[in-house]
């Protein structure tokens, strides 16, 4: 068993940390009080290939594993950003690379790839449809060489940043299936000329941390048939492949934010001297940041397993789920800790502790939420009768 | 034309040093490794005249233990094109490192060599003019830019309040300050380049140099005292009474004044 990393791997964790080292705390304090995107910092990830590191060579990738992209995704947390501002380019690329057509491919990857277009919006969750996936209505009417879409999406994240989006919608009546994960198909959507043309409304959804998200409005939007990807009526199938890999990388940036949280907080906890002493030196605050970096250590583990898994094309289901739900967790409880350790301070803006705070605080929740990763360990890999 | 940077890999700036066991070392448990800044800006300066010309070569070399491989990669991601490894486990005087160099450097024949000024972690800025002595090469310091010029290349270097240009006809060392532009980062196609390059090794031996040249030993090391806690003065209105204690405690408590 060798539990090292490569030099590649180190190559790849110290060059991502050098880059952003020119993207300081001062830029995402600002962004964050803005509400601004981070377009430089995109297009810097972009310019040095790193969004494209999945992408495989001969559309002009680095034709990477998954292990690599958790690596580049955790090094950016780890160094005090967020890299949720970009990795849905590397997750939503996968539904296009395993199931789209070598038209498609051609037409979007190498573009994808140079940076000339971008693909960093992921249109599924609905008003009624946000854990139950296979209950969402916006629906696409096939007419001639085209498709129709009407209906409304809800927190999808950076439409405004993007220019294509992958969009999830109905191609069957719900009720017209005998198994409910079919009738749903997946397009790529040029979110500019569907603006352009009218179709396509995209609000501004505020939350709770910078994260751009949008409602969006489709009303009579023109997709051409050419711009569906693999069959009609297969989309979730497709969406659940990708998932593993998404679980993957989300474990990343936890595991990213949980090393930032634990190296502030031990840093804060040996320098402020309170009755004397620093507040290091009492088990009350020492112990529960060993506590997360011991949880985080562990983590860590299981993603990586879960990669090379992933990156060996075996099953992985379980170990990336597994991986998502426990990283989460120890970076929510490294938080906690972090915060804790600065007391007053933590919430003061310019020690970015109640960014990060908040910022991790999603992951338990979006782009899953735990309790339905509770329920697939449950189901799936302990055999116990499906719970939702 | 032909450039060779000489690097050295340091603990990166954002590692937070502590002493080793023995206290005349730090400790090298868990650190982070990387390029000496000012080495960095000179693999930019050299990058940037293969920029301007694609027939200049960069090479890069470094005299260091095994862990210094990682160093030369980086450098040949960000877009050098070969690099030599002459391996040392011992920490090296200056002038066994310049001696090993200097051979490398008569083997590479480059036209420019370029060093950093000084390596970030002892400061010492003794290795490039050592080197330059032992080449019997000029050398030039302070360098901030480097462009060809009518008589060979034109160097720019900085002195108090703005900038000499001086000109050399190679071969010549110098030693940079800083580049222009911030060194470019190495980027992933870079990486992917660089894994496929061998990094030939060399010792001590096929230098031709036996360590043994004299050098300051380090007798202690030792961080810097905790700072204690600071003192506030309430501002109640009575500015001069305030600034009048601040003063008192600043010139007999702290002695600064
Ligand atoms: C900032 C942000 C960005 C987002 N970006 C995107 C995006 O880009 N694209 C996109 O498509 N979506 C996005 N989402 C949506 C996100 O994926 C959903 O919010 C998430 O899947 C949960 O869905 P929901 O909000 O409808 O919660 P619901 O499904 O309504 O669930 C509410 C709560 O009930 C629990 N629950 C429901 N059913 C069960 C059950 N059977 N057993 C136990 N617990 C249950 C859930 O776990 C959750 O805690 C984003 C969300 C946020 C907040």
């Amino acid at each position: 068993m060798d539990f090292g990393e490569s030099a590649e791997r180190r190559d790849i964790r110290m060059a991502v940390r050098r880059l952003c080292e020119r993207f300081s705390a001062a830029y995402w304090r600002d962004l964050d009080a803005k509400g601004a995107y981070p377009d430089e910092l995109v297009r810097a990830l972009t310019d040095a290939g790193w969004l494209a590191a999945l992408i495989p060579r001969r559309y002009g990738g680095a034709e990477l594993g998954v292990g690599d992209a958790a690596a580049i995704l955790e090094e950016i947390n780890a160094s005090g950003g967020n890299a949720a501002v970009a990795h849905a380019q590397m997750y939503t690329m996968g539904t296009l690379l395993r199931h789209g057509s070598d038209a498609q491919k051609e037409r979007y990857l190498p573009a994808l790839a140079r940076g000339e277009l971008r693909l960093q919006a992921f249109g599924v969750t609905e008003p009624d449809a946000g854990s139950e996936t296979t209950r969402l209505r916006t629906a696409a009417v096939r007419r001639g060489d085209r498709y129709v879409v009407n209906g409304q999406k809800v927190f999808i994240s950076r439409a405004q940043h993007s220019d294509l989006m992958l969009l999830l919608a109905r191609t069957t009546p719900y009720d017209e299936l005998a198994d409910k994960t079919e009738g749903l198909s997946v397009f790529v959507v040029d979110l500019r000329a569907a603006l352009a043309a009218g179709q396509i409304e995209i609000r501004p959804l505020p939350t709770m941390m910078n994260h751009h998200s949008t409602t969006i409005f489709m009303r009579d939007l023109e997709v051409p048939a050419a711009d569906r990807i693999g069959d009609e009526g297969r989309g979730f199938r497709y969406i659940l492949d990708s998932w593993n890999a998404e679980r993957i990388l989300i474990a990343s940036e936890s595991l990213g934010d949980g090393r930032w949280f634990t190296e502030r907080a031990a840093r804060y906890a040996t320098e402020r001297v309170v009755f004397g002493r620093p507040i290091g030196a009492n088990q009350g605050v020492q112990f529960p940041i060993a506590q997360a970096h011991a949880q985080l250590q562990a983590a860590r583990l299981l993603r990586d397993r879960a990669a090379w898994l992933f990156d060996r094309r075996e099953r992985c289901g379980a170990e990336a789920n597994m991986a998502k739900l426990l990283a989460s967790q120890a970076a929510w409880a490294a938080a906690n800790a972090c915060l804790d350790t600065h007391g007053g301070y933590g919430f003061a803006t310019e020690y970015d502790v109640e960014r990060k705070f908040r910022e991790t605080r999603l992951l338990l929740v979006a782009p899953i939420s735990n309790n339905l990763v509770l329920a697939y360990v449950g189901q799936h890999v302990l055999g116990m009768p499906r719970s939702y | 034309m032909k450039f060779l940077v000489c690097l050295k890999q340091v603990p990166d700036s954002t590692v937070r040093v502590k002493v080793g066991g023995d206290r005349r070392s730090i400790a090298a448990e868990g650190i982070t490794w990387s390029i000496s800044p000012y080495d960095e800006y000179a693999i930019e300066l050299a990058l940037e005249r293969k920029d301007a010309d694609a027939s200049t070569v960069v090479s890069v070399v470094t005299v260091g233990p095994a862990r210094s491989r990682d160093a030369l990669r980086q450098a040949l991601a960000m877009g050098c094109d070969d690099a030599t490894l002459v391996t040392s486990e011992a920490d090296l005087s200056a002038l066994d490192v310049a001696k090993a160099l200097a051979a490398v450097v008569n083997e590479a024949k480059p036209d420019v060599v370029l060093c950093g000024k000084q390596a970030s972690d002892d400061d010492q800025g003794l290795v490039g003019p050592a080197l330059a002595e032992a080449l019997g090469w000029p050398h030039v310091g302070m360098l901030t830019k480097l462009v060809p010029g009518a008589s060979g290349l034109e160097l720019w270097r900085e002195v108090e309040g703005g900038h000499e240009v001086w000109s050399a006809a190679p071969p010549v060392v110098a030693l940079v300050h800083k580049s222009e532009k911030e060194p470019r980062y190495p980027s992933l196609p870079g990486i992917m380049k660089a894994k496929r390059k061998e990094i030939p090794e060399k010792d001590l031996a096929s230098c031709g140099v036996t360590p043994g040249a004299p050098r300051p030993e380090v007798a202690l090391m030792d961080l810097p005292p905790q700072r204690g806690q600071g003192k506030v003065w309430k501002l109640d209105g009575d500015a001069k009474g305030v600034a009048e204690q601040v003063a008192k405690a600043l010139r007999e408590e702290a002695k600064v004044v």
